[in-house]
């Protein structure tokens, strides 16, 4: 009943914030289109860096706007739904993993553009976990044309391991968006192996330096649980370097944001960064089980 | 003429090239499992020294035929498939006598020591398994080798025959007579 309560008072604010912010923002807008009229009255001649100006000013009110709004959110819903996931949890939806140690990974391709934050750190049935979104992008210029590629977005996961190996042991799915591109496989003596499992091999790459690695790791059950993890998440892949795990899940968007322009669903956008955190525990289950 | 010339030039260089692959491809296989094969006797020696370690401070506890652990150990040495699915085996029902002994002393279960062993038993047991599981992998890879065509015949001419594969687990097939006596 409590409960119940909770949830209609954090609808009601989260819903008078998202409208505030919406009307807070058409004012704004309206205010710097007057004057901008004022302006374009005045210097008729530059009425093409007016409407960029104007744009551009836009733009940056609309990001500083809906901060708050997002803030808000993560502290109450997303805060919440990670505290009945994890103990000891940790959350700062500010920082994230440095671009070093995601780019040293070399579980994704090196672009020129990188962005991580909201890092949640946690003990999950006595594993400490890391995530945090990763957004990492290439920006390339030809003549006045910007073109930019993203190369990840997603969630990306660090977890210490029972288990330790000598090297190097990447475990790719055929459709992570590096697992076509050549040249980072090929570097630190990595081979490509087969493992037992035809259905496996059909869903997964696996490179390592040392072959006994990959089988040590591999066991059938955690072939299994890998198999059926990747049956409902496609673009999963994985690093065990020595004693540490990184988890990369390309799913083409940031977890726990929130869009300011439709009503709130509380329980859906609950289950939304349920979910998601979800796919990341299920792989943790699966290596506890090995 | 010397169009037909040159295509049977490039015929022969062809074959050739094809030949020197498979061939390689034959080598590195051979050296794989060779060096898998030993894999299999140093993780098999990690786990009966492990397993004779626990076994040492069990005794105080129960009364154990250590005799059973250096019979596995022969029969490694002997090196065969089936001598070492035997051996490995072996050290499966020694693992599992002592948890049963485990289960009936609590104090031993609850030797910091003990626990200690048991986890890297377990480990030397896991690693054992991968090792068995690459050797089968590799050994696959050329028993399939041979028998697809055209790579059969390069083998064929190479003597190279197929070889024997571990079992799934031996350990759950075969009881190995091991005695205990808890005092």
């Amino acid at each position: 009943m409590q409960e119940a309560t909770d949830r209609e008072l954090l609808f009601e604010a989260l819903e008078k914030m998202r409208k505030d912010t919406l009307r807070n923002f058409a004012i704004a807008c309206g205010a710097v289109f007057i004057l901008f009229v004022f302006f374009f009255i005045r210097f008729p001649m530059i009425f093409l860096f007016s409407i960029i100006g104007y744009l551009l000013i836009i733009m940056f009110i609309w990001m500083a706007m809906k901060g708050p709004y997002i803030r808000f959110f993560k502290e109450k819903v997303v805060t919440g739904v990670l505290s009945s996931m994890l103990e000891d949890v940790s959350y700062e939806p500010n920082l994230g993993f440095s671009e070093s140690e995601v780019m040293e990974s070399r579980l994704v391709t090196r672009g020129n553009r990188y962005h991580s934050e909201d890092l949640v750190s946690g003990v999950y049935k006595g594993v400490f976990v890391q995530r945090s979104d990763v957004r990492i992008e290439n920006e390339t210029k030809s003549g006045d044309t910007t073109i930019q590629t993203t190369y990840f977005s997603g969630q990306w996961m660090k977890l210490k391991f029972q288990k330790e190996i000598e090297g190097l042991l990447y475990v790719i799915d055929h459709d992570f968006p590096c697992s076509g591109a050549k040249g980072i496989f090929n570097t630190n003596h990595l081979d490509k192996v087969k493992v037992e499992s035809i259905a496996f091999n059909e869903t997964f790459k696996v490179y390592c330096q040392q072959a006994h690695d990959a089988f040590y790791i591999l066991t059938p059950r955690t072939m299994e649980s890998l198999e059926k993890l990747a049956s409902k998440n496609k673009s999963l892949s994985i690093l065990f370097a020595k004693d540490t795990i990184h988890v990369a899940v390309n799913t083409n968007r940031n977890a726990f944001e929130i869009g300011l322009l439709r009503p709130v669903d509380i329980d859906e956008e609950t289950k939304r960064v349920h979910d998601d955190m979800r796919v990341l525990l299920d792989f943790v289950d699966a290596i506890i089980a090995i | 003429m010397e169009v037909m010339l040159m295509i049977a030039g490039a015929i022969v260089v062809l074959v050739l090239l094809y030949f020197i692959a498979v061939n390689n491809k034959l080598e590195q296989t051979t050296v794989k499992i060779q060096e898998a094969d030993s894999g299999i006797d140093v993780f098999l020696q990690k786990r009966f020294d492990t397993l004779t370690k626990l076994v040492d401070i069990t005794k105080s506890y129960a009364t154990y035929e250590k005799e059973t652990l250096l019979e596995a150990i022969k029969l490694r040495s002997q090196g065969s498939i089936p001598e070492r699915e035997k051996t490995i085996a072996t050290l499966d029902q020694v693992d599992r006598d002592i948890r049963v002994i485990a289960e009936n002393y609590p104090q031993l279960k609850a030797s910091d020591l003990f626990r200690e062993l048991q986890k890297a038993a377990v480990d030397a047991e896991d690693h054992l398994q991968a090792a068995r599981r690459l050797y089968n992998a590799n050994v696959s890879s050329l028993n399939q080798m041979i028998v697809s065509f055209p790579q059969s015949i390069i083998a064929n001419m190479k003597g190279i025959q197929p070889k024997e594969m571990f079992k799934a687990d031996p350990g759950k097939k075969e009881d190995v007579d091991v005695s205990i006596t808890i005092d």
